[in-house]
């Protein structure tokens, strides 16, 4: 177990229990799933596209390349979800990709040993002898290998609701610049959103140990949103991700509004 | 060089240091018999049958940015022959199979796969509408089947069938249709062109036209230096009214952006190209697992290749309603190309009304499937001065005679084609 | 994309229809009809165009917008505008 004793920014005081390609382990309210695994010492959690190389868990945050799961199963499956970004809800149920037949033993590594043929753009320069095999057997085949995550083939039951919203300034990031952004034009009076992709705003105040007018960064970020909430002029959107720029400072946005629980919200789901 | 497996293999004993360029980076020559303005699909598939077909092989490509950036690069790859009209099909079918014996041509793996297109329909009269564009394909010698619900179902078991406004009760299947791998097609053309002697220039753009006393184009001012030309063939489709500018002509086209997108790696699960009835909305997988979808023209003119919020949501409610287990996915890029949009939807392959100067554009939303049969036939009309079989119909002038090639039925409105 | 509509104020593009190049001139004759109906100029830059206010006033509207830019100059009514 590489879990610390005390700190950080989990609530040793409400476990979780989750399953990982189909193994239970523990956690806490407060940890991300990619945290919760780095504590429970599952150090691979997937494979490399190309060379099925093994891979383990790089960053923490949306950045991350190689923690790539599925999360939940049947019609909720999420494909190539950042097991980073997921925040660990009780119950949680993810499983690893583009492997087989298990994480640990994936034949498809057998690629790396024609990683000297396999280079880059390799497969414009092959696979046309004979005429009709690229359709009957190349292409089948490396259709089956490519991808990572798989969908379920089942609709989507999740309801989304779509709002348009304006403000004076918007604020793209809730780390310490934009959580002060959005504190001096608050206080001043400018209908402020502030969006910001992660489950609580803070960025890297929340994980390094910094100090702002001698404040520790966690508190200065908990104060500053606590203050930032008694505003009616400013909307802080956590889990907002800003997607795009538009003509006319329009931007797009994505909010998950109740991701991670299965909890029922008014008797239909999520 | 000649690209197989032997000659990877080989290469990769020693490092892969041995690969020549796929293409000589040529500079600007003096003056050549013909010059093609525009480095596209088109244009490289213009020079490579004027050398290849034609043994003409003084020619220049020249491209202002570099080859493949413009909208070979960023179409969605389907290539079909499923269109009604008379003046449409015969060309796209003659493209169709230069498609099928592409890879093997262009020795250079284009990944020409015929995987299916289908055109879902959702009314008796859509059917019907349907049913007769695929009897006109079958009168011209192309596949064309009309499924119903159930072969549909078996086909693609994961569409919306039952819901109770776009029902789906059908598709009109086009066997061979499918998609190709769309940068492979510039750059096995490229390097077919300019193995066969053609000089691609590329950060080559062209400012002006040098013409005689009695009007006609001797050479082109670009760039990079003046270029002289025995004959000027442009193939700069989305731009076509600028470069049409600098030779005083006004062309019955409007420039308008079209938006597509891509989602994350999936494995396996749409088995070839399908089109939406009830709103514009088309999808395919990509054979490295990513969907490629896209719907409608923004509607407004636009050279900024990026368009707006309603399209982007149109598309994914139009992908929604059809297929709704898309809401999984996770989108990974969204951008935009520019579409020379015709007054009457289909495009233009003829000399214009300037001597020497030749003319390939007008192709809105659909240049990509033509990219072969555009190329031969343009290099047909630039070799020969003579309209391929296929072409005739392409001509500048239907507009003023009435031969309008108009598929929509939509009119001189080129947004709504 | 917001169009600066004169009576209604900045909406949303989705409220209006669009037509094309506000530019031309309709002739009153045969001379130039082919010209009016199908020739363009089609410029990478400033345009006057018409949109028509569907979902609002219901007025048919001259907008300035580049069209690299999509940046809108301004609008005018198109009735009494400059042909």
């Amino acid at each position: 177990m590489s879990r610390l004793a005390s700190g950080g920014l989990i609530d040793r005081s409400r476990p979780l229990s989750f399953r990982f390609d189909g193994k239970a382990y523990g956690g806490y309210e407060g940890d991300t799933l990619a945290s919760a695994l780095v504590a429970n010492d599952v150090r691979l959690v997937g494979r490399s596209f190309k060379y099925h190389r093994p891979r383990g868990i790089l960053t923490a945050g949306s950045e991350e390349p190689n923690a790539l799961v599925t999360l939940r199963a049947g019609a909720h499956a999420e494909p190539n979800t950042r097991a980073t970004t997921i925040t660990l809800f009780d119950g949680l149920e993810a499983t690893s990709q583009n492997r087989w037949p298990s994480l640990a033993f994936d034949m498809l590594a057998v690629n790396q040993l024609a990683s000297p043929i396999f280079v880059a753009g390799f497969y414009y320069k092959t696979f046309m002898w004979p005429a009709k095999a690229w359709e009957k057997l190349y292409e089948p085949l490396i259709r089956r290998a490519a991808g990572l995550g798989k969908l379920s083939m089942l609709p989507d039951p999740d309801h989304y609701d779509r709002e348009h919203g304006f403000c004076d300034l918007l604020v793209i990031g809730g780390g310490a610049a934009g959580l002060a952004a959005a504190l001096t034009a608050g206080r001043a009076g400018l209908r402020v959103i502030l969006a910001d992709e992660d489950a609580m705003p803070g960025g890297r105040l929340l994980s390094e140990r910094l100090t702002i007018d001698e404040v520790r960064g966690t508190d200065w970020a908990a104060r500053t949103i606590a203050e930032l909430a008694q505003f009616p002029n400013v909307r802080v959107l956590p889990r907002a991700t800003v997607f795009g720029v538009y003509d006319g400072r329009e931007y797009g946005a994505v909010e998950r509004v109740s991701d991670g629980s299965v909890a029922k919200i008014g008797g239909s789901q999520r | 060089m000649h690209f197989s497996l032997m000659s990877l293999a080989a290469n990769a004993l020693s490092g892969h240091r041995k690969w020549q360029p796929t293409w000589r980076d040529a500079a600007p020559r003096d003056g050549y018999d013909i010059v093609i303005i525009g480095g596209g699909g088109h244009g490289l598939a213009t020079a490579y049958y004027l050398a290849k077909v034609h043994g003409i092989t003084r020619v220049a490509v020249v491209e202002k940015g570099w080859i493949g950036g413009g909208n070979v690069g960023r179409n969605t790859t389907i290539i079909r022959s499923n269109y009604g009209l008379p003046g449409n099909e015969p060309f796209y079918e003659w493209s169709m199979k230069l498609w099928e014996g592409l890879e093997q041509e262009l020795n250079y793996n284009a990944m020409i796969s015929q995987r299916g297109v289908l055109n879902l329909f959702h009314s008796d009269g859509q059917r019907d509408t349907f049913a007769r564009r695929g009897n006109a394909m079958r009168l011209h010698g192309v596949d064309a089947g009309l499924l119903d619900k159930d072969a549909v179902r078996r086909m693609a078991p994961f569409l919306n069938y039952d819901q109770a406004r776009f029902p789906v009760m059908g598709g009109l299947y086009q066997a061979r249709g499918g998609t190709a791998r769309h940068d492979a097609v510039a750059w096995g053309y490229a390097r077919g062109a300019s193995e066969l002697g053609v000089d691609i220039i590329q950060n080559c753009e062209v400012t002006g036209f040098v013409r005689d006393a009695a009007g006609a184009v001797t050479s082109v001012d670009t760039s990079r230096g003046r270029i002289g030309a025995g004959k000027v063939g442009m193939a700069v489709a989305g731009n076509s009214s600028r470069v049409a500018a600098l030779a005083d002509l006004r062309l019955p086209i409007e420039s308008h952006v079209l938006q597509a997108f891509v989602s994350e790696g999936l494995k396996p699960v749409i088995p070839g190209v399908i089109t939406f009835g009830a709103g514009h909305f088309y999808i395919s997988q990509s054979d490295k697992g990513g969907l490629v979808f896209g719907g409608d023209i923004d509607g407004y003119n636009s050279y900024a290749s990026r368009g707006n919020l309603p399209v982007v949501e149109d598309v994914c409610e139009g992908g929604m309603a059809i297929m709704p287990m898309i809401g999984r996915a996770r989108l990974l890029r969204g951008w935009g190309g520019i579409m020379d949009m015709s007054m009457d939807g289909s495009p233009i392959i003829d000399r214009s009304p300037v001597a020497g100067l030749y003319f390939n554009g007008g192709w809105c939303y659909g240049g990509f499937k033509a990219t072969p049969a555009s190329g031969w036939c343009f290099a047909h009309l630039l070799a020969t001065d003579g309209r391929h079989d296929t072409a005739t119909a392409f001509r500048f002038d239907r507009f003023r005679t009435g031969h309008l090639i108009d598929e929509k039925g939509q009119g001189a409105q080129p947004n709504l084609h | 994309m917001r169009i600066p509509c004169p009576f209604c104020g900045d909406r949303d593009a989705q409220e209006f229809v669009y037509r094309g190049d506000a530019s031309l001139t309709r002739p009153t004759g045969e001379d130039g009809f082919y010209d009016y109906v199908y020739l363009r100029e089609n410029p990478a830059g400033p345009i006057d165009e018409h949109w028509y206010h569907a979902q609002g006033c219901r007025t048919w509207i001259v907008v300035t917008r580049d069209t690299r830019t999509h940046a809108i100059a301004g609008a005018r009514l198109a009735q009494g505008a400059a042909r």
